[in-house]
């Protein structure tokens, strides 16, 4: 690792989702602060990873896209397998992107049990107009499948750093419970973190 | 030399241009997919510019790539790129196989021109995999702009047919560039450019004029939906007959001809739900079925003016039935291009297992299914779903039976071809993916015979079975299906292009039949065993370069319910098959985008099948980061070209892999077993898993 000066704790984030949601979008919306060409052609991007600098810590998220591989339902959970973090999206515009989320949910679950920070994205809030899920049914099966809740705009760039934020701020909870079987020396964690029990209210 | 057809003046001369553009259309395909090397004008001079080239004249831009060892994340700068240099050949019709060698020796060097050092990926894009956020972002769009550069300098001579679609519409909710007809008028106003008296008189041809009749010939050829309307063919009769005048054309007539009078394409729900198809000039809609086909029946005898020779043919053309809309337009009436007597005698062969359409009926199923079970099914040959069910469960108290599912070709059909395939001789049968044979044949024979079989045949054969399998399903990819994978989800209401779809389902069906398969066998030694065998085909996999199935092989494998078998895999620790299974994985880790896989990719030779999810990433990647439009330098709107050439690039990559088949012999009774093998659902993999090997309660 090549910043042994300054240790840095990472968390593999996957994000989930069906086809054209905005996922990529998000990313790099998120890594970029543009919602396009500020790039020609990400060909090759595989994980981007962001460091985030948080009021008392600082941390290394890598993102994983699925995009393009939606459909190759067989390969979904070996993204999912060693992710700290699901990123679960889906477009407001476009109902059957929404009930689909459950499955992906279940994805995860199936793959990582408590073990995971799951994160439900209503995305796509600038096509308010022509809104087929409400904030509200999306606030309800975040709190059915208990996962944190956010809605969007990659577009717009609404609400992305936020998602990023609070995603980075629930994580050391998760990590406290993994010391044993992570690598990362566990004497970095601030383990005084305490923001993590609004945020995270996930089976762990 | 002569007049440049300059998109900017189109552009200016558009009235209805503000609206907002997107970039569903249809259209934007030619130029990338097909047409954008053949260039009609040779001498444009045009300067293109992108928002980065400042300065087009970049030939040499180095593109460093970076590369991020795996353990530490140090950066290193692994080599420079030299530019590809693409000699574009012209293409002149002559005859049907000259035509095709040249089109294969074309590929070829676009092959070889693309064969670059090793460090650079694929696309002569570099490798970005930003473990590192000190080195991206700047890096990034250095690289982007070289990469860009580099596209702009050596394509420079493709502009011309693309300028040609350069010019927008802006029609409804269903913005895009061009309606076909729109793309037909403009090709014609391209060649009545070059009429002149010295082309009449001389016996000649414009080279620019044989360019056009050149992608015509291509378009027609390969996208004969495009031209279910009526007033589309007539134009092309109209042409044909201007054409037919002149001696020097004859070629390209007796062409055409044959490719014209055809029975109108059947379009269906694949053509119209996306993209901005050709409405009959009346209805507003554009969604409707009916009102497509009732178009592509409606011959219009009554346009063709001063072309009565030509009604006779037309008024052949007959009603067709409503459940042909479905029908897949590829296997329409489309000469094919990769024809090979492997592919035929598989056509054949796989014909003789007396696959029924789907449009027979459910008995028709019924009937043909003593005829589709292997060979080796010891007389199991009941028809009776559900005796024959009961009986074959005898050795299993784990009953498979509730997880049969098979879930393969339900979100696509390819079937309902028969009334036309059959009027040709070589026409492609939807020979792999029809799910109800498979389903009613697979339910209908012994549930662990075909395992067995499976067990007892050559590592060798099977992965040559797998590969005729894989190929013939990704032959049948073709650049609009790619495009529509891409574009067509934008709208919701659209259908998943089915061809894609297919190889998709069947890439899923590979690995749920791999786990299937293991657990199978309720000994772990005997699940060692099929895994070891398992892992061994993937090897011959990869040595025939099949990387679709050793993909879906590797994700069977590695599903958690075989992963979680401690018991199973323990057998196998230390085996030769399990350490280069790790290889394999290694090789086709996502992982720095692929990048070993990208690698062996790139030094793979044809016959290849290579992994479509990568591709369909790179589209999507290039589709999502790239604007379609831009500013040119005068503030106008433009095309933002590159974009579309960035994609071409990989789609005409999809092709050359498409261009061999394997050379392998057909082994009819593997192929059924493979095919109609019942596996199980994710889940009962699941459950079944854990019966076998139960969690160890500390």
């Amino acid at each position: 690792m090549g910043d042994n000066s300054q240790p840095m704790r990472k968390y593999k984030l996957v994000f989930l989702g069906e086809q054209s949601v905005g996922k990529t979008s998000l990313i790099t919306r998120f890594m970029y602060d543009t919602f396009d060409h500020a790039y020609q052609a990400t060909i090759g991007i595989d994980f981007l990873s962001k460091t985030m600098y948080l009021e008392d810590r600082t941390i290394r998220l890598q993102l994983w896209d699925t995009a393009g591989q939606e459909r190759f339902r067989s390969l979904i959970p070996s993204y999912i397998r060693d992710s700290s973090v699901a990123v679960v999206v889906y477009d407001i515009a476009n109902r059957n992107s929404f009930s689909n989320c459950s499955k992906w949910i279940d994805d995860v679950r199936a793959e990582r049990g408590g073990n995971v920070i799951i994160v439900l994205v209503g995305n796509k809030t600038d096509l308010a107009e022509r809104r087929e899920v409400s904030t509200e049914e999306g606030e309800q099966k975040a709190k059915e499948f208990n996962t944190m809740f956010i809605e969007t705009s990659a577009k717009a760039g609404y609400n992305v750093k936020p998602l990023f934020r609070r995603i980075a701020q629930a994580l050391p909870g998760i990590e406290t419970q993994q010391q044993q079987q992570n690598e990362y020396p566990s004497q970095l964690i601030d383990i005084k973190m305490g923001q993590n029990k609004q945020n995270e209210g996930c089976a762990c | 030399m002569h007049q440049i057809y300059n998109p900017l003046e189109i552009l200016k001369n558009e009235n209805n241009y503000n609206a907002k553009l997107q970039f569903d259309s249809d259209v934007v395909m030619y130029p990338i997919a097909n047409f954008y090397r053949l260039s009609i004008d040779d001498d444009s001079e045009i300067e293109y510019t992108t928002n980065n080239s400042s300065s087009s004249s970049v030939v040499n831009s180095n593109i460093t790539s970076s590369s991020i060892n795996q353990d530490d994340d140090t950066v290193e700068i692994v080599d420079d790129v030299q530019i590809r240099s693409r000699e574009i050949p012209d293409i002149t019709v002559e005859n049907e196989e000259q035509d095709e060698i040249k089109k294969k020796t074309f590929m070829n060097m676009k092959m070889r021109s693309l064969k670059i050092p090793k460090g650079s990926n694929f696309h002569g894009f570099d490798i970005l995999d930003l473990g590192n956020d000190e080195m991206h972002e700047d890096d990034i769009t250095e690289n982007y702009k070289n990469t860009s550069l580099q596209s702009i300098k050596t394509t420079e001579n493709d502009y011309s047919v693309n300028k040609l679609i350069e010019r927008m519409t802006s029609e409804g909710t269903q913005e895009s560039f061009l309606r076909p007809s729109e793309l037909l008028d403009l090709l014609m106003d391209r060649f009545e450019q070059y009429e002149n008296s010295d082309n009449k008189n001389n016996n000649t041809i414009n080279i620019v004029q044989l360019r056009v009749c050149n992608v015509l010939i291509h378009w027609v050829s390969e996208y004969w939906s495009d031209f279910h309307n009526p007033k589309m063919r007539f134009t092309l009769q109209v042409f044909l007959d201007v054409c037919s005048c002149r001696p020097a054309f004859s070629i390209v007539c007796s062409k055409l001809e044959n490719l014209i009078y055809r029975q109108p394409a059947i379009i269906g729900e694949n053509d119209i739900t996306w993209g901005i198809p050709d409405i009959d000039d009346d209805s507003a809609t554009v969604d409707t079925n009916k009102s497509t086909n009732t178009s592509s029946n409606t011959i219009t005898s009554a346009n063709l003016n001063g072309n009565s020779s030509f009604n006779s043919v037309n008024t052949n053309v007959t009603a067709k039935p409503n459940n042909l809309n479905q029908s897949n337009r590829n296997s329409l009436n489309v000469p094919d291009n990769s024809n090979t007597n492997e592919v035929i005698s598989i056509t054949e062969a796989l014909r003789m297992t007396n696959i029924p359409n789907n449009g027979t009926s459910s008995s028709g199923n019924q009937a043909s299914n003593i005829n589709n079970n292997p060979p080796n099914s010891k007389g199991n040959t009941q028809n009776n779903e559900t005796s024959s069910l009961n009986s074959s469960n005898k050795s299993n108290n784990l009953s498979l039976n509730e997880g049969i599912i098979r879930k393969r070709g339900n979100s696509h059909s390819h079937s309902a071809h028969s009334s036309i395939d059959s009027k040709k001789g070589n026409s492609s049968l939807p020979l792999f993916n029809n799910e109800q044979v498979s389903v009613s044949s697979a339910v209908s024979m012994s549930l662990t015979q075909p395992s067995e079989f499976i067990l007892n045949q050559d590592n060798t054969m099977i992965a040559q079975q797998l590969c005729l399998i894989e190929f013939e399903i990704f032959r049948r990819i073709k650049p609009r299906d790619l495009l529509q994978h891409i574009w067509g989800k934008r709208d919701k209401n659209s259908v998943a292009s089915s061809s894609v779809a297919a190889s998709i389902e069947h890439f899923n069906f590979i690995s749920s039949w791999v786990t299937t398969q293991i657990l199978e066998h309720k000994k772990a030694k005997h699940r060692a065993k099929v895994l070891g065998k398992f892992m061994k085909i993937a090897q011959h996999l990869r040595n025939y370069n099949n990387y679709n199935t050793l993909m879906a092989f590797i994700a069977g494998i590695n599903c958690a319910s075989i992963q979680r078998m401690r018991q199973t895999k323990q057998i196998l620790e230390n085996r030769t098959c399990s350490r280069q299974y790790k290889e394999l994985e290694t090789l086709m880790n996502s992982e720095r985008s692929f990048s070993a896989y990208r690698l062996a990719l790139k030094q793979s030779e044809l016959p290849c099948v290579p992994y479509l999810g990568v591709f369909l990433r790179d589209l999507l990647y290039i589709d999502e980061a790239n604007k379609g439009v831009k500013k040119d330098e005068n503030g106008n709107d433009v095309i933002n070209i590159n974009k579309y050439l960035l994609m071409g690039d990989i789609i005409m990559m999809i092709k050359n892999f498409q261009l061999r088949p394997y050379p392998f012999q057909i082994n009819i009774n593997i192929i059924n077993a493979i095919n109609y093998t019942p596996i199980l659902s994710d889940e009962d993999a699941y459950k079944r898993s854990l019966k076998l090997e139960p969690k160890i309660q500390k």
